[in-house]
């Protein structure tokens, strides 16, 4: 893509010192999104923003970060999945669609030593399944029309 | 045709403006949009869900049925960009097998 | 009269964007600015509802008393919270309509050749 800007400086930045940093970010975005201003569609963007940088500052013949096309529709197919398992999980246990009451908690709060409610749990389940679908569908969007406008 | 296209926009501006007359002054606590739900989704947050976060307790709570949807619209977006390019792709391999 | 201006000057900027985006949709022959006035177009509503989200005297909305800081909540003390979901979820929708109006150009261009409408009817009556 921007075969002029060919330097050594700019990929060592974007891809060792940008991109993790960025995506580390992220993944605190998505985990924290109940107790600060974050969350799953939040947390997409920004993972989306490193993988799409890394796609900007190397070209596209480079593979760097590089996922397959297969597996970002397996991902996004899995986000949905998450999704749609956090919403039957209480329909198994007894309640509603989506209503996230009944969630087990007990086991996750001894062993990560929160004070975690049902409805946080709920909640966390659904941020990593939109964090999931968001970062494939944008992700596959680039790479589609960068793919096809090269040729 | 470029003066009637710049004369209904400038009218088009007028009539937004002035329709902007009848609405609540900004930041106004007593405007109905901040009077009617949301009071109730910040009190129901704080005593039912118990997470800080206000967004994401209505997004992925109250609001729930509503993000799936949008999860199931920005997949479809996603297969849609697939299904264009994809098989507009194929099309000249076709043309030169032939 | 600087306090009225002050109370009206979200709808004044929203009316100016919305019209912005609505002359690049309708006058402009190409098709990518086209794409560009929908998204300055989508920009002025989600900024519309964010300024209508403001109250006087409120902070962000992160509630203090789950924290331990407050005794109990006040929802005056909190931006409305319910615009900032409904322009989160817009806003992905937005990169959405984005993402597949840019697929239909790239498919339009191997088309035709061109992103002008004149040119694209001329190639179509041919």
């Amino acid at each position: 893509m921007n075969d002029r800007y060919d330097s050594v400086i700019l990929h060592f930045i974007a891809r060792v010192v940008m991109a993790p940093l960025i995506i580390v970010f992220g993944l605190y975005v998505l985990l924290h999104g109940e107790l600060s201003p974050g969350g799953g569609f939040q947390a997409g963007a920004i993972v989306a923003a490193a993988l799409l940088l890394v796609r900007l500052a190397l070209g596209n013949r480079q593979a760097a970060l590089r996922i397959p096309q297969g597996l970002l529709i397996w991902l996004a197919c899995i986000g949905l999945g998450i999704y749609m398992f956090g919403g039957i999980l209480p329909l198994i246990l007894g309640a509603n669609f989506l209503d996230y009451a009944p969630i087990p908690v007990e086991w996750y709060n001894q062993f990560a030593g929160e004070h975690r409610t049902p409805r946080a749990m709920g909640i966390l389940i659904i941020e990593v399944g939109v964090f999931l679908g968001v970062v494939a569908v944008l992700v596959l969007i680039y790479d589609l029309i960068a793919g096809s406008s090269r040729q | 045709m470029k003066l009637l296209m710049l004369a209904f926009l400038a009218g088009l501006v007028a009539l937004l403006v002035w329709a902007s007359a009848d609405l609540p002054d900004r930041a106004d606590p007593d405007a109905p949009a901040n009077q009617h739900l949301s009071p109730e989704l910040t009190r129901m947050t704080e005593s039912e869900v118990v997470i800080p976060n206000l967004v994401s307790a209505i997004l992925a709570d109250f609001r729930s049925y509503d993000t799936l949807g949008e999860t199931f619209v920005i997949f479809t977006a996603g297969l849609a960009v697939l299904l264009v390019l994809q098989r507009s792709r194929r099309v000249p391999e076709e043309d030169g097998d032939e | 009269m600087i306090d009225e201006v002050a109370a009206r000057f979200p709808y004044w900027a929203t009316a100016v964007l919305i019209v912005v985006g609505l002359y690049g949709m309708i006058g402009k022959r190409s098709l990518v600015k086209q794409v560009i006035g929908l998204s300055i177009f989508q920009s002025a509503i989600i900024l519309f509802f964010v300024s209508g989200s403001l109250l006087e005297g409120a902070t962000l909305p992160i509630l203090y008393s789950v924290h331990g800081v407050a005794e109990h909540v006040d929802p005056d003390d909190y931006v409305n919270p319910l615009p900032h979901v409904l322009m989160l979820t817009a806003i992905v929708v937005g990169v959405a309509i984005t993402g597949v109006a840019l697929s239909f150009l790239v498919s339009i261009y191997r088309e035709f050749g061109t992103l002008d409408e004149r040119e694209m009817l001329d190639e179509m009556r041919k």
